[in-house]
């Protein structure tokens, strides 16, 4: 049809619309009505359809030889993505062909080959890696980051200590006074533990457990408010409220009542006895109530040696009395707030001292001095514990004119009720009020190191053996042991020596 | 006078093996100076007047050989246009390094299967000496490799070259914002190889 659909009356009338628009008037008498179409010079008016262009014979060939050829048969040809996964099929000499004249050029945009080029990676991502764990060297040595770290730059960590108590015994009926002492550890590894009237002796190598009295314990000097072994551990002092003081010998056997009291020693005026101090060749310490400090010589019948007090002493009950290595030195804690240091030479005279002047008084305490200890690493360092309210530990220089070292805040709430030194790893070790026991490393600035919560109550007493271990007492009338300076033995043996055998035995 | 000129003259093949040497120790002086392997899986070798460090490791020498083979034959066919060695880091895949090896060969078919160029080849070693001790004195001024890195090799040929299976296609692992630097070139009259190599700024 070579009319294309187009009636002879609308071509009319749109040839003269477009005459109409366009401005030929002049063509519009010789415009009539006609078939022939060809004559138009301008192509819209070829009217209101499309006609595509149309393939030539040669491109309808190919297109058939495409379809019919066997080609076509593979069922690979038609599955032609190179994203989508193909099942592992034989290679096909035709549809690798196919592969190659379809292939299409995705990465046309990302390179900067030619447009002929082709790119080949061989065995991508397929190279052998290096040996597992190696590192770069330039990494190694010019790394600013802190993930390689050579081993001399490792920060040097504190020992490990065993926070919780190797042994906890009940203690029913332990007095629940601040400012008495029930425990002492002596040096032959017998404990001595004093329970309101009782007094009980436990081995804590063999863990033998030994009451003293055996139920005949004398009731009519009031409680027992201090226990300490003589130094070489063969006999054991008591303090009483009363102000008397007796001394035991476990090992004699028990035949008639109080037979192994070996003597009493009273004090006129004296009362109640809190602290004990022994000294070689037999004399004994005591501090009393009234503030007095009396040196007995127990193995002579006038036993009054020499009496520290009255206008030079102390004004309320001594709490802590204890004796310098050399025994040079005794240092003396009260309930007055002061801390008195007294001459060695004033123990013994060719009659009884009265009354000497002390060599120091340290008064800077806020609160009672509860507890008082020499330095047994350091020489001529003291260190005093305050009690309730004062909650410090004042360190002092005892060869420099008494002055003060170190002050370190302990406990904030309560005092500290017991100072053990620990030669080894040259550190102090303190109990307070809140339960705590705290280990400071004198070689570190007095650095606090470790804190164990030993108890939920106030300890009231804190000894320290011969060697690693401590015991606490504390208000929970429970006695625990910890092991806290454990020391390698085969690089401290000077250090360990063996529990001495005094040949005690308690019957 | 016919030794002198037997010495001096250079075939396509002859060529070929050249630049496959050249790429052998090259591409094994990177992998040394850029530390992607342990230092002591590499030894020392004379060539070129010059000490360098070749792996003896089997696991990467099984891995090079038939690169350097398949080179060497497409060197030999002119169709080598490109040989790139791409450092990416292991985990992001992220291109770090790029070390790019343009080949350009003169046109011989005019003068025939037979036909010769004549250079002298010790200045042939001088000029590969000259760019392999540029690679060495690269490390001073290239960044430092913090991550794990591996590394790839790309070709640059024609379309209509045949391919074996090892060889999968690929784009061209370009580096954005890349710092470039040229290094010397050598020639064998026959192929001319332009070394250069593109490194991600940190700035």
């Amino acid at each position: 049809m070579n009319n294309k659909g187009r009636t002879p009356g609308s071509a009319g009338r749109t040839v003269r619309s477009s005459a109409q628009q366009n401005g030929l008037t002049m063509r519009k008498r010789d415009m009539t009505p006609t078939r022939n179409t060809n004559l138009l010079p301008n192509a819209t008016f070829v009217g209101d359809r499309f006609l595509g262009v149309r393939l030539d014979q040669d491109e309808l060939d190919h297109a058939n030889h495409l379809m019919t050829s066997k080609l076509y048969s593979n069922k690979e040809n038609l599955n032609n993505s190179m994203s989508e996964p193909n099942s592992p099929e034989k290679k096909s000499v035709e549809g690798e062909a196919l592969k190659q004249m379809m292939r299409h050029k995705s990465t046309g945009a990302l390179t900067d080959a030619d447009d002929g080029d082709r790119i080949l990676c061989y065995k991508k991502n397929l190279a052998p890696p290096p040996a597992i764990g190696y590192i770069n060297q330039a990494k190694v040595l010019y790394s600013t980051n802190s993930v390689i770290n050579p081993a001399s730059s490792v920060k040097k960590s504190t020992r490990h200590v065993k926070e919780t108590a190797t042994k906890v015994l009940d203690g029913p009926g332990l007095t629940k006074d601040l400012y008495s002492r029930h425990l002492d550890w002596g040096c032959h590894n017998w404990v001595a533990v004093a329970l309101g009237h009782e007094l009980y002796l436990w081995n804590t190598e063999t863990c033998v457990i030994k009451n003293l009295f055996e139920d005949n314990a004398p009731t009519n000097e009031g409680l027992i408010t201090s226990v300490r072994w003589s130094q070489e551990g063969r006999y054991i002092s008591l303090g009483y409220a009363s102000g008397a003081v007796k001394i035991y010998d476990p090992n004699r056997p028990k035949t008639t009542e109080y037979v192994r009291e070996l003597r009493t020693l009273r004090v006129g005026g004296a009362s109640r006895c809190a602290s004990i101090a022994w000294r070689k060749q037999g004399v004994m310490t005591c501090g009393y109530k009234s503030g007095d400090i009396v040196n007995h010589d127990v193995r002579i019948s006038q036993h009054v040696v020499s009496s520290w007090g009255g206008d030079n002493g102390h004004c309320r009950d001594v709490t802590a009395l204890e004796w310098s290595a050399d025994e040079n030195m005794c240092v003396s804690g009260s309930s007055d707030r002061t801390a008195k240091i007294w001459d060695g030479r004033h123990v013994r005279g060719s009659t009884v001292i009265q009354d000497p002047e002390p060599m120091f008084t340290i008064d800077e305490h806020t609160g009672q001095v509860r507890t008082a200890q020499f330095c047994s690493f350091r020489d001529g360092i003291l260190a005093t514990g305050g009690g309730i309210n004062d909650g410090t530990v004042k360190l002092w220089d005892v060869k420099r004119q008494f002055q003060k070292v170190r002050e370190l805040n302990v406990c904030e709430t309560g005092g500290v009720g017991g100072i053990v030194f620990n030669r080894p790893y040259s550190e102090m070790l303190t109990a307070s009020d809140d339960g705590f026991l705290r280990i400071y490393r004198f070689n570190a600035n007095y650095k606090l190191s470790h804190e164990i919560q030993a108890s939920n109550e106030p300890i009231m007493d804190l000894v320290g053996s011969p060697f690693d271990e401590v015991l606490i007492g504390d208000m929970e009338e429970t006695l625990k042991v910890f092991q806290l300076f454990n020391v390698d033995k085969s690089t401290n043996i000077l250090d360990r020596t063996a529990p001495k055998n005094v040949g005690l035995n308690v019957r | 006078m016919t030794d002198v000129k037997t010495q001096n003259a250079i075939s396509l093949k002859g060529s070929a093996q050249l630049v496959k040497e050249f790429f052998h120790f090259g591409l094994n002086s990177i992998l040394y100076q850029r530390a992607l392997y342990p230092s002591d899986s590499f030894k020392r070798e004379k060539k070129y007047g010059l000490t360098l460090w070749v792996a003896h490791e089997k696991k990467l020498q099984a891995f090079m050989d038939p690169l350097l083979q398949q080179v060497e034959y497409w060197l030999a066919k002119r169709q080598l246009k490109r040989l790139v060695m791409v450092i990416s880091e292991v985990k992001t895949k992220e291109v770090v390094e790029r070390w790019q090896f343009d080949i350009h060969t003169e046109n011989l078919a005019e003068e025939g299967e037979n036909a010769h160029r004549v250079k002298e080849e010790k200045k042939i070693r001088q000029e590969i000496s000259d760019v392999i001790r540029q690679i060495t004195a690269s490390v001073s001024f290239l960044p430092l490799l913090e991550e794990p890195v591996s590394f790839d090799v790309l070709i640059y040929t024609g379309k209509d070259t045949q391919a074996p299976e090892d060889w999968t296609e690929s784009g061209a692992c370009l580096i954005q914002n890349s710092e470039t630097v040229q290094l010397r070139s050598f020639s064998t009259s026959v192929h001319s190889v332009n070394t250069n190599v593109q490194y991600k700024a940190d700035f």
